[in-house]
Parts: structure tokens; C-alpha cells; sequence
């Protein structure tokens, strides 16, 4: 499935024009506009943490036509609709930049699962990979969403939580998804899915993270087994 | 190692992966100032901080790629971190001006706030 676009009353028509030129495939909706104009663009992020909505991208007017372009030809290329939903995207970093990444990061049993750099580790567990929650968050949003500690290794499920934390200072230094966790010949092996800080996603062994962390002690939660 | 061989290797991509690895602003701090390049910069800038503030001024008017984050934010929090230790209150301010008037940046412009009302908030516990 492609991503479809619509745009507010202030976009540029001759970006609407110019992608319709280059990929006359594309599905751009661009009137009547009165139902979606500036107003109801902030509304769209107002309420995006209490109803889904698409994503918004936000373009300044200033941005050259040709960069616009080519940047919504390559969103549609590359990207899919629920990519976007209930995200609204600001800078990223640079194709440049996030292949240094991979090139140190993708590595071993590591597997790359994708090159965003809009969030970070917290959210893409808390957030739906829709922005940037720092760290010291997490104890609050445990707290708030009844999340429950698993002790042992054997209860864990796939879409658990597990927090990587600093023995001395007991800050969070990352979290991540448990994917899976099976016994293979007889050594519990645990998957887990997290973004390495703004430098993308990586699925990897529980305790196959960048040095850069440091020791690190685990603990895992869980928000579907409440005590409730 | 010369200052401009420190600010050169600051400036790298290789650098800025590491540095955001951090998962937020405390992490990113933490691991700049634990960063070998970091207490050299401190050294060699002790004797010419304005040899980094004149870095910043000149990154702040390289023209960017709209589409993304401005390559220099790490290493704009690097010379804004290192300059609040060894250049005059005077100097890291107007380098933190400097670094606000730049675009695209994501961590450099909270260290730049962050130094810009330091003195309004020790003033008033004055």
C-alpha cells in the first residue's frame, strides 16, 4: 500500500504539481481544502496521543520546490502509511549520517531494522516511534500505565519491556521490546528489539548492545500481566 | 594533536554516531564530557577559546540540507560544553547565541539555552 497525501491550504501548488509531474501515480488530494486547513493540521497533533491520526509533514515555506519534491517522491517511494500515522516528523538525520551508523552498529547477530532517527530508544517502546522521550520518564510512565515487574526469565513474553539500567546510579540507560524468548539447548536466548539512541533500530541478543553503554543491568516489565 | 586536528576529528560522523547512542540529554552530556576528545579540546582551548568560539561562528553560516539535522549539532554541543569551562562567561554566551541562530539542531540548541540562562537563574539566587 502507497501513502497518500493531502495537503493544507498554505502548501506550495507547485509542489503538488511538480511530484504529480514526476510520479503521476501518486494520490494527492488537494481540494476543497477548507476541511483540512492549519487548524485542523494542529488538531491532527493535539490529539494525536488520544486517536490515531495520518502523520503531518510539515514543509517551510522558504524550503526549496525542488528539495520538497524530490523529499515527498522518496516518502512515497520508500515508506508505508503506518510509518507515518500519528507521527509528525521534524529533522532527520542524514542518509549520510545514518549509514555511518549501521556500518557500526550492523554487526554480529545485530540485525538493522531501520534507519529512523526521529525518536529514540524510549520512543519507539512508550511512544509508538512518534518522538523523543527522555529517559528519566520512565519511571512515571510505569507507574502510570500499571506496569509490572517479571522476575523470572521464563515468564517473559514477546512485547515485554526490558530496561537496561546503571548498577552504580540505577539510571536507565535504554530500553527496548522483548521480540522472543525461547531455551536453546537449554540457554534461555532473548530477542529484543530497541533503537540504539537517534542512531536506529536494531533487533539483537539481550545483551548484544553498543559498548557505548557501558554495565548495564537488566530488568524486565510487562503491561499485559497486570496484578488487577 | 593540534586544536584544529581535535576540532577536525569532533566533527566527523564517526563521532556524532557515537554520541547518539545516548538515549536522552543527561547520557549525551555524560558521554561528551567522558570523552577522550572532549578533555583535549579542554586543554588545547584553555589557551585560545577563541579559536573554538570562531569555529562555531563559522559553522553557524555554512548552509545546510534543509531535508535534515544539521551535521554539526553534535560537535556544536561539544565547542559550547568545552567553552562554558574554560572561555569568559562573555565568550560562551555569544557562542551560544551564535549556535541558536543556527539550523537544524537538535542537541546543541538545549546546551546553548541551557548556558544562555545560567547566569539569569545564579543571578537570582544571588
Amino acid at each position: 500500500m502507497q501513502v497518500k497525501f493531502r495537503a493544507d491550504h498554505d502548501l506550495d501548488r507547485d509542489i503538488v504539481r511538480g511530484l504529480l509531474r514526476r510520479k503521476p501515480v501518486i494520490e494527492f488530494e488537494v481540494g476543497p481544502l477548507v476541511g483540512l486547513d492549519d487548524e485542523s493540521v494542529s488538531h491532527l497533533a493535539r490529539f494525536r496521543h488520544t486517536q490515531l491520526s495520518p502523520g503531518v509533514l510539515l514543509v517551510p515555506q522558504e524550503f526549496p520546490l525542488i528539495r520538497s519534491i524530490e523529499s515527498l517522491a522518496l516518502i512515497w517511494e520508500l515508506t508505508e502509511p503506518h510509518e507515518w500515522a500519528n507521527r509528525i516528523c521534524m529533522h532527520e538525520r542524514s542518509p549520510q549520517s545514518m549509514y555511518a551508523a549501521k556500518q557500526l552498529h550492523a554487526k554480529g547477530s545485530r540485525q538493522l531494522r531501520s534507519l529512523r532517527s526521529t525518536y529514540n530508544c524510549v520512543g519507539m517502546v512508550f511512544a509508538n516511534r512518534r518522538t523523543f522521550i527522555e529517559p528519566e520518564q520512565i519511571p512515571m510512565i510505569l507507574q502510570d500505565d500499571e506496569y509490572t515487574e517479571v522476575v523470572r526469565t521464563d515468564d517473559l513474553m514477546p512485547g515485554d519491556v526490558v530496561l537496561y539500567t546503571d548498577p552504580k546510579t540505577d539510571d536507565i540507560k535504554h530500553v527496548g521490546l522483548v521480540l522472543a524468548a525461547e531455551v536453546i539447548f537449554e540457554t534461555k536466548k532473548i530477542r529484543v528489539l530497541s533503537q540504539f539512541g537517534r542512531d536506529g533500530e536494531y533487533v539483537h541478543d539481550l545483551d548484544d548492545v553498543p559498548d557505548f553503554y557501558g554495565k548495564m543491568v537488566v530488568k524486565f516489565y510487562s503491561e499485559s500481566r497486570r496484578t488487577t | 594533536m593540534t586544536l584544529a586536528e581535535t576540532m577536525a576529528a569532533i566533527e566527523q560522523e564517526e563521532f556524532a554516531v557515537e554520541m547518539n547512542l545516548a538515549a536522552g540529554t543527561k547520557a549525551f552530556r555524560r558521554a561528551i564530557r567522558e570523552h577522550e576528545l572532549f578533555h583535549r579540546l579542554s586543554e588545547l582551548a584553555k589557551e585560545n577559546p577563541s579559536e573554538v568560539a570562531g569555529r562555531i561562528e563559522a559553522i553557524s553560516r555554512i548552509e545546510v540540507d534543509e531535508r535534515y539535522e544539521n551535521r554539526f549539532d553534535t560537535a556544536l554541543s561539544v565547542y559550547l560544553m568545552v567553552l562554558s569551562d574554560v572561555a569568559e562567561p562573555e565568550v560562551a554566551s555569544k557562542a551560544s547565541q551564535a549556535v541558536l541562530r543556527t539550523p537544524k539542531i537538535w542537541w546543541a540548541s538545549g546546551v546553548a539555552q541551557e548556558l544562555l540562562l545560567q547566569p539569569v537563574a545564579e543571578g537570582v539566587r544571588k
